[in-house]
């Protein structure tokens, strides 16, 4: 197999290979970081390249007996710099964290580990995922592989543009208000939240304590659902992480989209969209009908108020997490940021609780139109990446995030799928939400609509080959 | 002569200065926009929740579990 196409493998493929002897771990971390030492320099996916740590797991993977292979065993992955890495700096892409060397793994680095996979290294992401680009005062602009002067999304920017280019097989990311979706709809990859509470975040920087999610960013659908299979399960360390039993998020991957219950909000979601997003959920739309889905329109009430409701709880919490930095060291926060966590404390609690009584009522609201429907259909994002520098608006309709942020608040799992691309051949993201611990029901719906399509394939160009060391 | 600063530069400066943080003019006054239009919503929310909203439930576990 040619090297640009290896590199580009799925990681259930690669990791079929390396299970098969017909590739080892070594092979595919020394192209990987052939590749990021090649293309990263423009791109900024990676903040920390860990070279001789992955050259280190790979040799032990291709040393673990064929029998004790996992289905993600010797693959490269990358980790977004908020994962706490043993031995190795973990900043949240922050000058206040600068230096900071945890002592122990995230308990998604340790599953992600325990299967068998390669770190590469730590990836940019925006300064304490508190924003939507990637643009990052301190560790540089991620730079979009599909036009690099255009942002990936954020606050996973890094792990996104690195899957979108080839330097990675696999990623994590953390979703507070979008950011595993908004950068995987950017760049045109998929990225998983699962359900609130589904994988642990004990070691993973916080955001917002009661909106924070983890979850994989990959090229494929079964990629993503393999690595939750990793990730998945009760931790009695993280105060809320769920006690559902985890497992069998790939086995409805291939049931397909016939008889399923399709449900298109056709308010807030489907409002002042791109001409070309709206055009590709129509066409969507249209393929699940053609697929024998049952396809219903509805109507959900208070959707105009959830971007609002969204901030107090945020800006609570940051602020209320930032609050000793910010009186010790303020100098050391971006301006954005320090901005953004300082409105916080202008916001008084009366609004915060009101906040939590709307996020109430809309899982109820969400709650009971899904009683008859399996998956949501809805963009992911209302457009495509803007420019690097292009102000990002927080005002509803406006903003960039508004079509994620619902899920975040209702908790339930949603899956961004590549859907397409605009007439300057930015990526569109689809998005499914389905009903809270039903991923496997998401993940069936979005293998429906990739296998119907031929978006996954395509890849950006970069401006020079590698040679092959 | 000296600009009258709105109520959200107030309420900002305020805040800020109550908790010992920085509260420089030129922040404030960038700050003071999103702010306005962020308590506006949030009237408007006041104004749409259903009487008996409340916040989402708090599970608890079992001691030992």
């Amino acid at each position: 197999m040619h090297d640009e196409s290896l590199a580009f493998e799925s990681a259930a493929g690669a990791a079929r290979r390396i299970r098969a002897g017909e590739l080892s771990s070594v092979e595919l971390t020394e192209l990987q970081l052939a590749r990021i030492a090649a293309f990263d320099p423009e791109l900024l996916a990676y903040v920390l390249v860990t070279a001789e740590r992955a050259l280190e797991d790979a040799r032990r993977a291709d040393a673990a007996p064929r029998e004790r292979r996992s289905s993600l065993h010797g693959v490269p992955i990358g980790l977004k710099d908020l994962f706490d890495t043993a031995g190795i700096v973990t900043a949240a892409g922050a000058k206040v964290l600068a230096g900071r060397v945890p002592d122990r793994d995230a308990a998604a680095t340790e599953r992600m580990a325990a299967a068998g996979t390669v770190l590469l290294g730590k990836q940019n992401m925006h300064e304490f995922a508190y924003g939507l680009t990637t643009t990052n005062v301190h560790t540089g602009a991620t730079r979009n592989p599909w036009d690099r002067e255009r942002v990936p999304g954020g606050s996973s920017g890094g792990t996104a543009a690195a899957l979108a280019a080839g330097l990675c097989y696999l990623g994590l990311g953390s979703d507070t208000g979008g950011s595993i979706r908004l950068p995987a709809a950017a760049c045109g990859i998929v990225g998983l939240k699962p359900t609130f509470g589904r994988v642990s975040r004990r070691g993973a920087w916080p955001l917002s304590w009661s909106l924070d999610h983890m979850g994989p960013m990959a090229r494929t659908v079964e990629d993503a659902a393999l690595a939750l299979e990793c990730l998945a399960g009760h931790d009695p360390e993280d105060p809320w992480s769920a006690r559902e039993p985890a497992g069998g998020f790939a086995a409805e991957l291939e049931a397909g989209a016939q008889g399923l219950r399709v449900g298109v909000p056709r308010n807030w979601f489907f409002d002042e969209l791109q001409p070309e997003v709206g055009q590709a959920m129509e066409e969507a739309i249209a393929t699940f009908a053609r697929l024998e889905a049952r396809v219903t329109e509805l109507e959900v009430p208070y959707l105009e108020h959830v971007y609002t409701a969204f901030h107090p709880i945020i800006a609570a919490e940051a602020s209320a997490l930032h609050e000793p930095w910010l009186r010790t060291q303020p100098q050391d926060y971006g301006e954005l940021t320090r901005r953004a966590l300082e409105l916080g404390f202008a916001l008084s609690a009366v609004d915060h609780v009101n906040a939590r009584r709307m996020q109430s009522v809309l899982r109820a609201e969400l709650a009971e139109r899904m009683r008859e429907i399996d998956v949501l259909l809805v963009p992911s994002a209302p457009r495509t990446a803007p420019k690097i520098g292009e102000p990002i608006s927080r005002e509803p309709k406006e903003a960039w995030n508004r079509c994620l942020v619902p899920f975040n608040l209702t908790g339930q799992p949603a899956i961004s799928v590549p859907a397409g691309f605009d007439g300057a051949g930015l990526p569109i993201g689809l998005q499914f939400a389905g009903r809270p611990f039903e991923e496997a029901t998401v993940l069936r719906a979005a293998r429906a609509w990739e296998r119907e399509t031929e978006w996954s394939a395509r890849r950006p160009e970069l401006p020079a080959a590698p040679a092959r060391r | 002569m000296k600009k009258r600063r709105e109520p959200e530069e107030e309420l900002l400066a305020r805040v800020l200065e109550a908790r010992g943080l920085e509260a420089a003019p030129e922040r404030i006054a960038a700050m003071a926009p999103p702010l306005r239009s962020l308590l506006g919503r949030l009237l408007r929310l006041r104004e749409a929740l259903p009487s008996g909203a409340a916040p989402p439930p708090q599970p608890l576990d079992r001691p030992g579990r």
